[in-house]
């Protein structure tokens, strides 16, 4: 709980505070003309930031539950080794491949970047899924069925609860990676935290690849942080 | 209660049940019995459609189980197994609540049965507020009971209820379970491969090898007349007379008078004649809770077995 104070008063004080910083930064780097980002505020990009984030993280979330719901039933259990396959396919696909193919099929903006997002981001999910439901011991799901639970409450108030701790552990490795990830979005020119990043490295500023690397950083320890006092209720 | 007419089952084509055919009376103690393999948990598991056969009729209560909707049939059965199943996740209250939760029933008798409950099966109250992983596995197995119990099914079904207890925990549990079905008159089916255990608790004794059923018939007569070598081996050679004594309650041997040193009138005759042993004496005292002289047991009235 106090970790998660501090590192949000840490980022707003940076999302609010970076643009202030101007002597601090033309003091580190004296050759640069421009040594704060100023193209947009940084709360800005931290908004387009998280509303990408959010929304992919989202989908990646109910994909990544659903299908590992699905594939742990009965009827499903034959899909089960594709859907992990393909996950991890997914994963080990980089995402700037993904943007380099879905750009020119469906061009520039939002759409590719929270599809590579996606991809990106299910296995994780999916893989805790699939693992903290069958991790239910065989003993307590009898139990339940005996007992005369249907199919959905033996899901709805037996497995999915003790599934939850490992689901929850998959969506926050889902998410932080995701926040990370994220910033790549801006080469597909969507506007994110990694907007400063890559304008810094193209035009050799290192200040701006600092500025957005900051509030990168802090924004995955702040969600990290928030996952960590949610495990804990 | 439950009749079973020439029912099969096979797993992967390996026959597991053959040709079986049972009948559980109203109010019986059903002790299913075999060695590891021979089917009895699938027996078990086809009562209430967790499995089902591929031959045959299973009726309960006169109904072929095959019409039932299963959740509902199983909602009329309770169901114990060897590793209690409690649910780790809800208080122990609450695991002894699920059915009649299923059942809709309101909180205030929801309560007291969750009450009722744990007073039948000796559980402190305070545990109600407990999670499963704070019992012993003797109060994980009472709560197992209680549960089954809750929504008071028409029979009950338990498999190997208590074969993960030691064996002090389990004789105080099985005295409980015996009671339970004196006072309840439940139709219990309950599986062992304990064959002490089911002389001790049983009506019908059914030994089962390989899915079929080598003898049904009472403890008694099982011991008396072993229907042939395989069952004879299950009920043991050298302690078969033991075993008989140990059916036979004390006040069935009960002789005028006080003679000997005095033991409780609610034991069989095998624990007199240990008794008698244990004091090198061959007269017994048999006295009631009050202390009151019942009568006397001797060594030869044991004898006439
Ligand atoms: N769902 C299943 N799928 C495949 N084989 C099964 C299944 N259930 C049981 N079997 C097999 O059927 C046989 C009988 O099993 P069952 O569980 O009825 O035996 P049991 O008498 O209860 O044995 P134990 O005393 O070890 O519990 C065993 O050989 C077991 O491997
Ligand atoms: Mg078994």
């Amino acid at each position: 709980m106090k970790r998660l104070v501090v590192f949000m008063v840490l980022l707003v004080a940076a999302t609010f505070g970076l643009a202030q910083t101007r002597p601090l930064f033309a003091a580190m780097f004296p050759a640069l003309d421009r040594p704060v980002y100023v193209q947009d505020s940084f709360a800005a990009l931290m908004l387009a930031h998280l509303a990408l984030v959010g929304v992919s993280s989202l989908i990646a979330i109910v994909v990544g539950i659903g299908i590992g719901i699905l594939v742990t039933r009965r009827a499903g259990l034959a899909f089960r080794g594709i859907a992990e396959t393909l996950a991890a396919m997914g994963q080990t696909f980089p995402p700037v491949a993904v943007l380099a193919i879905a750009v020119p099929v469906m061009g520039f903006g939002t759409m590719p970047a929270v599809i590579a997002l996606v991809i990106y981001g299910v296995l994780p999910v999916l893989q805790n899924t699939i693992a903290g439901l069958s991790g239910v011991s065989a003993p307590v799901r009898e139990a339940a069925r005996g007992m005369g639970f249907g199919p959905l409450r033996v899901l709805a108030l037996v497995e999915l609860p003790l599934a939850t701790p490992v689901i929850l552990a998959g969506v926050r490795v889902s998410v932080i990676i995701n926040i990370g990830t994220a910033a790549i979005a801006s080469t597909v020119g969507v506007k994110t935290l990694g907007l400063p990043i890559l304008l810094g490295l193209s035009a050799a500023n290192t200040a701006y690849v600092l500025q957005g690397a900051l509030l990168v950083g802090l924004l995955a320890l702040t969600v990290d942080a928030a996952f960590d006092v949610a495990a804990r209720a | 209660m439950i009749d079973f007419d020439g029912v099969a089952k096979a797993f992967d084509g390996r026959a597991v049940v053959q040709d079986f055919n049972l009948h559980v009376a109203d109010g019986a103690f059903c002790a299913l019995i075999g060695a590891s393999g021979s089917g009895k948990s699938t027996i078990l598991r086809m009562m209430n459609r967790l499995i089902e056969p591929d031959a045959g009729r299973i009726r309960f209560a006169g109904q072929d189980v095959a019409d039932l909707d299963p959740t509902l049939l199983r909602r009329r059965m309770g169901y114990v197994i060897q590793s209690a199943g409690l649910f780790p996740h809800w208080s122990v209250a609450r695991n002894i609540a699920a059915v009649p939760a299923l059942l809709g029933w309101d909180r205030a008798r929801t309560q007291a049965r969750v009450a009722e409950l744990m007073t039948l099966l000796r559980l402190d109250p305070a545990l109600g507020r407990a999670r499963p992983h704070e019992l012993s596995g003797g109060q994980a197995q009472r709560v197992g009971v209680a549960r089954a119990l809750a929504a008071d099914p028409d029979v009950l079904l338990m498999d190997e209820p208590f074969g993960a207890l030691d064996p002090i925990t389990r004789a105080a549990l099985q005295a409980e379970l015996a009671r339970i079905h004196r006072e309840t008159r439940k139709t219990i089916v309950f599986v062992t491969h304990d064959m002490d255990e089911a002389l001790q608790l049983a009506t019908q004794v059914v030994v089962l090898e390989d899915g079929r059923v080598l003898q049904d018939t009472s403890p008694a007569d099982l011991l008396a007349h072993p229907a042939n070598a395989g069952v004879g081996a299950f009920v043991g050679r050298l302690d078969r007379g033991l075993k008989l004594l140990s059916l036979l309650a004390i006040t069935e041997r009960l002789e005028p008078g006080a003679d000997g040193p005095e033991v409780p009138d609610d034991i069989d005759c095998r624990s007199a004649l240990s008794r008698m042993i244990e004091l090198s004496v061959d007269r017994l005292t048999v006295v009631d809770v009050t202390g009151q002289v019942r009568g006397h047991v001797a060594l030869a009235g044991l004898m006439r077995s």
